[in-house]
């Protein structure tokens, strides 16, 4: 992406607004369908969570100090909603969010989008196991790839404890799949 | 129990997939929902600021003026026939104190009307006996 000032400079002004938005649109919304579907899980919520964190994006583009790479803004922002979304369904549902976790898992094999094989099924399951924190630790450096510099950003985590939680939970995850 | 070691297990991708097409008409989708900029309530005072604040002041002044000169008027004009009451009711002045004070020039300003008809005062002279002492 261009010079990020300049881009950010353009997001700001009404005039190129919008042309500017589409460009964020079209570099993150893999991305952050990938990140956001990591957490929520099935397609249909992540659509929402999508569309609904590119709303909260746009409108709070005017609040944006720079203070961090828009990237991580925009991650944070997209970690925040999926976060938000399915503790509130887990409410909604009158459970919580580890438990619902734990039936969207059970029932990824008739997700008509989820194809994974029973190895795939597996780490989902192992994953689920860890808390919160390990999981989102995990799925951002494993699945998603993103370095540890990035995640520290979005999390707000030391690059030495998201290290010291990675490898916790992939002793955890290895110990799992080595008993099942 | 077989050894796992994560690391070098060839990648284990996360197995979702994304209906076809869906990234084609996202971006328009969400472009529909931004929400657009809402035009600015600009309330009627707001707009028109400088016009109501001369408005108000014009009116005030107008409405000030007038009754400024009317106190003032008040204040510094006497009422010319309360002054004279006060006068009649509050003088120790005669008549014959006043007729005093005249001179010559005065009394010759004042045109008295001595023609008096005959019958008249013929009348006059029959009903007023002691007009004569009056006259003389």
């Amino acid at each position: 992406m261009q010079e990020e000032k300049e881009f950010i400079a353009e997001l700001l002004n009404p005039k190129t607004q919008n042309q500017a938005f589409q460009k964020l649109l079209n570099h993150y919304q893999k991305p952050l369908y990938n990140h956001i579907r990591s957490i929520v899980l099935n397609h249909d919520d992540t659509d929402d969570v999508l569309q609904n964190t590119f709303i909260k994006i746009f409108q709070n583009l005017k609040n944006f100090k720079g203070e961090s790479k828009l990237f991580s803004w925009i991650f944070r922002i997209a970690t925040n909603e999926a976060i938000t979304f399915i503790n509130n369904k887990a409410k909604r549902n009158g459970t919580t969010s580890e438990e619902l976790q734990t039936k969207i898992i059970e029932n990824l094999q008739s997700d008509v989008y989820f194809d994974g094989n029973e190895i795939q099924l597996k780490l989902q399951k192992a994953i689920n196991l860890l808390p919160e924190k390990q999981k989102l630790i995990f799925k951002m450096k494993y699945f998603e790839e993103l370095k540890y510099e990035n995640i520290s950003e979005i999390l707000g985590t030391s690059v030495g404890g998201l290290k010291a939680s990675y490898h916790h939970a992939v002793k955890k995850i290895e110990d799992y799949m080595k008993l099942n | 129990m077989k050894n796992f070691n994560l690391e070098n297990e060839p990648k284990i991708e996360i197995g979702f997939t994304i209906p076809e097409n869906y990234f084609n008409d996202f971006s328009d989708r969400v472009m529909q929902q931004l929400p657009s900029e809402k035009p600015k309530v600009i309330s009627l005072y707001h707009s028109n600021k400088n016009w109501f604040l001369t408005a108000a002041a014009i009116l005030i002044v107008s409405f000030t003026i007038p009754t400024f000169y009317l106190l003032q008027n008040n204040s510094n004009k006497l009422n010319t026939s309360e002054l004279e009451s006060y006068i009649l009711e509050h003088s120790t002045v005669s008549q014959d104190d006043i007729v005093d004070l005249l001179d010559q020039n005065d009394l010759k300003e004042i045109n008295i009307d001595y023609n008096l008809e005959d019958i008249s005062s013929e009348a006059i002279d029959l009903e007023n006996i002691d007009l004569e002492k009056n006259l003389y």
